[in-house]
């Protein structure tokens, strides 16, 4: 890898967008789980630059391996502010291989396969699907009831993701947290 | 880097779930075909049509499964930085040498030192046969012999340090042990000698010899536990561990992996290998290459994967050695990686493609009398894991000394030392295989296990050129081109046949020169006759009638 050679095109800050939380229920018993649906993208530079062409040239500098690590967290609210943690935080690790494709139908060398957080590799038949299967997160995660007690509860998911550095993209990280959502555990 | 384009587009009328598209080639014609990676039934085939030849469907990797969890480890490799062949379109398998698109340097370096054989075994397409039309000689000199090493020492950005030793029978050369003395003079810390082992049991002080001279260990072909399947070596290989076990020569059983033939010993080989221990290091099981036009009908009898013999070792050991065990070749990578940020030097690296190799460690539990893998005290996937996130940290900035330190004391956790063999250490022998990663402390790791390796190299049905553009298994040849495995063998008559003739001397001139006859040294089965029982047992291969098609594997 060639460090600091950052010329991939400029590109604005990475940021975490569209940003969603979602239950399956809005009341649960105090004794059952609940299903909670999380979607964010990561957005800006990252993504941006996250494109073939940019691919290939990071190809070049033997920057082929990257991992993402995301951390996923829930928080309710307490005295105001969403500071008291719902079950353990979870780590994720998501990554691409830049590799050298022999695929005839494409005129570029340089392709990338995706391997998911459950260790799926994917190869993407764009690169606008590359970004979405790296980037794009939609994944449901359960909750007990006893996690949140009994009670009235507003809950948000805190977000983060981080990167090393690579030749599209400085190291970096960025956070974020969903809207918040209400759940009534009886 | 650009990839020569061809014509044709991928066949799309194909049945089952496309994988990936990559190129091959007819095994009619050698033309450059696109062609499919695909899987159906849990299995994964290779898919191509030649516009003049026809179709064909190739088992690939007989399960899907193990095919994805092994492709998460794709990982391609520094390349060459100083290519013999510098080209500028990649047209595999054309231009071999290595060419300046190939993806790995030598991992592992050939080199022939004849091609004369002193068995004459059916499925073998290496040795040269008396009376063939264009039957060449081939055996390089002493001064050939160090230009090929020296090539091989010259590869950048990471010299060969590996290399071994082949034929033909290469203890048929009387200089061998001059041969490897100059290989060790030249740099090269390991080497290694492919052979039958007949002669190392005739004469027990060669191995001293070859030993005294610089040879690391012998890479001895052992198809089977019975005559019937290694009718090559069976009654030899004893004599051949004792003289290596005198002469403290390690060695790694090399089985050609035959399905119907010897499929069913795969665990017997590993149970022979386990009395064996002190000296047997290693098993390396080669799935067979098909060679010579073969119907399909043929081929699916003989036809084996890597999967394949990985769950009939799973089965004939009872569940001893699981197939969860086994891990692709490239999977070592994040360890070179964390050595390669800690040093900033870039190292020797096994960058070859997954499907290419898969290889397990098994330790011996001497109060149960069993292998135990290395993956039932060890977790792996955790470890590479975390040396891959330190050599993140490394990459982008962090302190190397800080995430080194953070690793030794962190390795422990990955070991669960209740499950550990007695008297196994494993924590200290991965720290210092880690840190160190000379040849010395990788050798000492080696030393208290045994490695289980397998090698599946490629034939005309079933060759992904997405592959050949990865082997780290090479070639050296006199004239300096360094040429991969699957390239070498897969197509002799652009590449080994040429070579052969360009620097050969014909059978009669051999003859000639030499004052005997090539069949002279024919292995007559000279030790089978001591321990047969049955008339088929005294017929060594020279003689043997066994004959069907022409098979191969090295």
């Amino acid at each position: 890898m060639s460090h600091g050679q950052l010329t991939a095109k400029k590109a604005g800050p990475t940021r975490i967008g569209s940003i969603s939380l979602k239950a399956d229920r809005d009341t649960i018993l105090v004794d059952e789980p609940i299903k909670l649906l999380l979607r964010f993208q990561i957005d800006g530079g990252f993504r941006d630059n996250f494109t073939q062409q940019v691919w290939e040239e990071a190809y070049k500098a033997h920057d082929v391996r990257l991992r993402l690590t995301l951390t996923i967290g829930f928080a309710k609210k307490v005295g105001g502010v969403f500071s008291r943690k719902v079950g353990k935080p979870i780590k994720m690790v998501r990554k691409a291989k830049l590799f050298w494709t022999r695929n005839p139908e494409r005129h570029n060398r340089t392709w990338v396969m995706v391997i998911d957080e459950n260790e799926a590799p994917m190869i993407p038949k764009s690169g606008a699907e590359a970004q979405s299967l790296l980037l794009d997160f939609n994944r449901s995660f359960d909750l007990l009831g006893t996690d949140l007690g009994k009670g009235t509860h507003s809950i948000v998911a805190k977000v983060k993701a981080k990167w090393g550095r690579h030749y599209y993209a400085p190291k970096g990280s960025v956070e974020a947290t969903s809207p918040p959502i209400k759940i009534v555990c009886t | 880097m650009a990839l020569l384009q061809i014509e044709r587009k991928p066949d799309s009328a194909f049945q089952g779930r496309l994988i990936r598209h990559t190129q091959s080639i007819c095994p009619d014609c050698n033309r450059i075909l696109p062609a499919n990676v695909i899987e159906h039934d849990n299995k994964v085939w290779l898919h191509k049509v030649c516009p003049q030849h026809g179709e064909v469907e190739e088992l690939y990797f007989g399960s899907y499964e193990m095919y994805q969890k092994f492709s998460t480890y794709w990982v391609d490799g520094k390349g060459t930085h100083a290519p013999n062949v510098p080209i500028d379109l990649c047209a595999c398998p054309m231009n071999c040498g290595l060419c300046s698109n190939h993806l790995s340097h030598t991992g592992l370096a050939n080199i022939i030192v004849t091609n004369r054989c002193d068995l004459t075994c059916w499925y073998c397409f290496f040795y040269v046969k008396k009376g063939l039309e264009g039957a060449y000689v081939y055996e390089p000199t002493h001064n050939q012999v160090r230009g090929m090493v020296r090539a091989l020492k010259a590869e950048r950005p990471v010299g060969g340090n590996s290399l071994q030793i082949t034929g033909g029978e290469p203890t048929l050369r009387d200089d061998l042990a001059d041969i490897i003395k100059i290989i060790h003079e030249e740099g090269v810390d390991h080497i290694q000698l492919n052979t039958n082992g007949i002669n190392l049991a005739l004469q027990p002080e060669l191995a001293t010899k070859l030993k005294a001279a610089g040879l690391s260990n012998l890479y001895l072909s052992f198809d089977g536990i019975s005559p019937r399947t290694n009718p090559k070596n069976h009654w030899e290989a004893p004599y051949t561990l004792d003289s290596c076990r005198k002469a403290h020569v390690g060695v790694v059983l090399v089985p050609t992996v035959i399905k119907s033939v010897n499929d069913h010993e795969l665990g017997g080989i590993l149970r022979f290998a386990q009395k064996n221990i002190d000296v047997v290091r290693a098993i390396s099981y080669q799935p067979v290459s098909l060679t010579g036009r073969m119907k399909k009908q043929e081929r699916e009898k003989y036809r084996i994967t890597i999967p394949d013999c990985i769950h009939r070792i799973e089965e004939q050991t009872e569940g001893e050695i699981t197939r969860d065990a086994w891990f692709p070749v490239p999977s070592c990578s994040p360890i070179t990686h964390f050595v390669e940020t800690f040093t900033r030097k870039p190292q020797y690296e096994l960058s070859i493609h997954f499907a290419c190799g898969a290889g397990t460690y098994v330790f011996l539990d001497e109060d149960r009398n069993k292998l135990v893998p290395m993956t039932s005290f060890v977790d792996i996937r955790g470890l590479l894991e975390y040396l891959d996130e330190k050599s993140d940290e490394i990459n982008s900035g962090g302190n190397r000394y800080i995430a080194a330190a953070r690793f030794m004391a962190k390795i422990g956790s990955f070991i669960d030392k209740a499950k550990q063999p007695k008297g196994l250490n494993m924590s200290k022998l991965l720290v210092n295989a880690l840190i160190k990663h000379d040849y010395s402390s990788v050798g000492q790791f080696h030393l208290k296990s045994m490695f289980l390796g397998m090698m599946h190299f490629q034939d005309k049905y079933n060759q992904d050129e997405e592959r050949l553009q990865r082997c780290d298994i090479h070639y050296l040849n006199p004239d300096m081109r360094i040429i991969p495995f699957c390239s070498f063998n897969v197509i002799p008559e652009w590449y080994r046949d040429r070579i052969q003739k360009k620097y050969g001397i014909t059978v009669e001139q051999w003859e000639k020169e030499h004052g005997e006859k090539l069949e002279a040294k024919l292995y007559k089965g000279t030790l089978r006759r001591l321990g047969a029982q049955k008339p088929h047992e005294i017929m060594g291969c020279a003689t043997s009638a066994v004959h069907i098609e022409p098979i191969t594997g090295v």
